[in-house]
């Protein structure tokens, strides 16, 4: 339930929050939006103190974003130990809730720091794409209130943090393959100049064509566009 | 000497996915969409003996890349 003195509505945020996530983002700029939805998810979350969203980039576990340097203290100890809500909330792929940390008995490492930093209870949301939990939105509290009364907007959290993740995830890809592409063309556009150039030269078909630089690439171990690019450019060298 | 493989054989050995292996091929000019390529690896379709040989080629460089023999047969000399 909303009440009258918060100031900022769990509507406006999902429509902030919805329209981020059509967006295509970079690491960098992902890592900024990441900022942004942890500040907005402590401004809007009853009861959260601290927020941070964990990544597995290159095969690490590392902090993202962060409110508050003290996060950094309760996220590394964790990874380091490879023990602790976020990092179960990984593994398992499941919201790992712990409102009373003080009668905890998991993670002991991660216990210490937390009750050093008045932490007393702790919330870990999956962050999943295709089903693959690839990081995790972490809500830490000094209240053992835990944050059962923002159920729904944590989860609101949670979802956009993942199709913004996701986005970020086909913006590598699809950047990875318009290189690709770009290459493959430019290759087939160099190969089509050297055909024409050896069909107007021998007289011959486009496929001989494609022959004959096909056994010279075979037999000299060079690719096939170099040899394409070496009959092109000694072609531009000819005078007319 | 020379092993020769099937189409499948060595794309597995190559390590290449179809996507992979079709960006390859349409850089050497194959004209085959990506579906009708898959169906030539996997021998579902027959290809020309022209993309035979594109296609083989596409495979045949990236053993090159891997400092590895040419398995792939040509269908012309």
């Amino acid at each position: 339930m909303t009440t009258p003195d918060e100031t900022d509505n769990p509507e406006e945020i999902s429509t902030i929050l919805a329209r981020m996530g059509g967006v295509l983002l970079t690491e960098d700029t992902l890592d900024a939006v990441l900022d942004l939805i942890s500040s907005l998810a402590r401004s809007t979350i009853q009861g959260a103190d601290a927020v941070s969203v964990t990544l597995v980039r290159d095969g690490k576990i590392i902090t993202a974003a962060y409110t508050d340097d003290s996060v950094m203290q309760l996220d590394s100890v964790q990874y380091e130990n490879h023990s602790g809500p976020c990092v179960s909330a990984l593994d398992e792929g499941v919201v790992i809730d712990s409102k009373k940390l003080a009668e905890e008995t998991r993670w002991p490492e991660f216990r210490v720091v937390a009750r050093d930093n008045g932490i007393a209870a702790v919330r870990s949301s999956p962050l999943k794409v295709h089903d693959r939990a690839i990081g995790a939105l972490n809500l830490y509290s000094r209240s053992s209130r835990g944050f059962d009364e923002s159920h729904e907007i944590v989860e609101l959290f949670g979802n956009q943090a993942s199709i913004i993740l996701a986005n970020a995830e086909a913006y590598t890809s699809s950047e990875l393959l318009n290189e690709q592409l770009r290459e493959a063309l430019r290759s087939r556009e160099m190969i089509g100049q050297a055909k024409g150039i050896l069909m107007e030269r021998e007289g011959c078909s486009a496929d001989e064509a494609f022959d004959v630089l096909r056994r010279a690439s075979q037999n000299s171990n060079k690719k096939l566009r170099d040899i394409a690019k070496e009959v092109v450019s000694s072609a531009a060298r000819e005078p007319r | 000497v020379h092993e020769l493989v099937g189409f499948e054989a060595a794309r597995q050995q190559a390590m290449l996915s179809f996507d992979d292996l079709w960006i390859r091929y349409l850089g050497l000019g194959g004209e085959a969409t990506h579906d009708e390529m898959r169906g030539y690896v996997e021998g579902t379709a027959r290809p020309s003996s022209h993309e035979h040989d594109v296609l083989a080629h596409a495979l045949n460089e990236r053993f090159m890349d891997m400092d590895m023999d040419s398995p792939v047969p040509y269908s012309r000399p």
